[in-house]
């Protein structure tokens, strides 16, 4: 069971590229403090003028720069981990729970990377320890049986609402 | 009422979690087989581990690395910050592909950068000042990579080893609120739940004072026991009693 390294890598990989570019802008501002920041070449376009190759390359650069960071966006969003509800997990945890008092709203959700997300609301007056023990010990692979998926990792959120 | 009447007391009183977990499940052991096997386990677990770490008393049931595993999972995936550099990388990305298209197009395109910008030269006072924001965005971005952070569920021990399950902060603060209210005197209880320790700040309505606290500590860490709460809190009791 492994967390999701996805945002953190990308985020260090980020991190670390805003600190290079920092130190490199310092460096080059040491270097040469007269000269202009963006030279005259670059604004006009003259600087590719013998290369053909270069705008190409740097379109396609900047494209695949821009896709990846969209992929990664709409992953952030959210996008494959919400997962569907399964009416036949929803039902059978809720039979799995039958016989404690106090429960509230249950969710069942089956993630495509093959998760399953377990959400339980609970009323004060439920005895949480009982639904715990009950949770852990049955119910679970019970739902996963249902749902058909016998090895599942199971995140189950625990909720206790104010009445 | 307030202020000079309201005396507080603060007694630490560094109830781990396990050591009050023991007398708990020696109680229930005569209840029935479960109160009897936990009580085994909780003791195998105890014994193993030396009676002086008696936090993770779990440790008998599902060992440190279900523990960790459960963490693991439930830790922040730090989502906001990524949907913010993820957004602002691919709008610069796609403005960046727009322009150079439109270079190679030939088409000059709708804008230009401003003079105050072109005319920038590397002695200008902007430019460390930028290059020092990028630094430290940078260094920011790396330590929330890197920096583990504090679980937004707080983790319970349990002993299928595929399941991850966690109780949300308000529930837990609500259960343990509940959990003190149950002993005797006691009007009102408040829980905040703070990076290591929990407070419980206790209203009473009895002249009692030592023999309450350590009550309300008991049943709090009872309780964290109970429902096998993975993590190394030390509950703080304070006694907040109505004036004389």
């Amino acid at each position: 069971m492994g967390p999701r390294w996805g945002n953190r890598i990308g985020l260090c990989l980020v991190g670390l590229a805003l600190v290079a570019g920092g130190f490199g802008l310092l460096s080059a501002a040491r270097g040469r403090p007269g000269a202009a920041l963006i030279g005259k070449s670059v604004v006009d376009a003259s600087v590719v003028d013998g290369k053909p190759w270069a705008l190409p390359l740097l379109a396609g650069a900047a494209m695949s720069l821009a896709l990846v960071a969209t992929r990664w966006l709409v992953l952030a969003l959210g996008w494959g981990r919400v997962g569907s509800r399964t009416g036949a997990g929803i039902a059978m945890l809720g039979v799995a729970l039958k016989g404690i008092d106090g429960i509230g709203r249950i969710s069942v959700r089956l993630v495509r990377d093959g998760r399953l997300r377990v959400s339980v609301s609970l009323q004060r007056s439920a005895d949480l320890r009982q639904v715990i023990r009950r949770l852990d010990e049955s119910a679970i692979s019970r739902v996963r049986r249902a749902v058909g998926r016998d090895d599942a990792l199971a995140v189950v959120r625990l909720h206790v609402r104010r009445r | 009422m307030s202020g000079k009447g309201e005396r507080l007391m603060s007694v630490v009183q560094g109830i781990l979690a396990g050591s009050s977990a023991r007398s708990a499940r020696g109680a229930g052991s005569g209840s029935g087989a479960e109160g009897a096997e936990g009580a085994a386990s909780a003791g195998s677990g105890t014994g193993a581990e030396g009676a002086g770490d008696g936090r993770d008393a779990k440790g008998g049931r599902s060992g440190t690395g279900g523990r960790r595993s459960a963490v693991r999972v439930l830790r922040p995936g730090r989502t906001p910050a990524a949907v913010v550099v993820a957004a602002v990388i691919a709008l610069l990305g796609w403005v960046l592909t727009a322009v150079v298209v439109a270079v190679m197009l030939g088409v000059s395109p709708p804008w230009r950068l401003p003079p105050r910008l072109l005319n920038l030269t590397a002695a200008d006072p902007a430019v460390p000042a930028a290059a020092a924001g990028m630094i430290v965005c940078g260094a920011g971005l790396v330590a929330l990579a890197l920096v583990p952070g504090r679980p937004r569920l707080v983790p319970l021990g349990c002993r299928d080893p595929l399941l991850a399950m966690g109780l949300t902060r308000t529930g837990l603060r609500r259960t343990l609120a509940a959990s003190a209210r149950e002993v005797e005197h006691v009007r009102r209880a408040d829980v905040h739940i703070l990076r290591r320790r929990i407070e419980v700040a206790v209203v009473a309505d009895a002249d009692t004072t030592g023999a309450l606290l350590r009550e309300v500590g008991a049943a709090v860490g009872d309780r964290l026991a109970g429902l096998g709460v993975q993590s190394r809190h030390e509950v703080v009791v304070r006694l907040r009693r109505r004036g004389s």
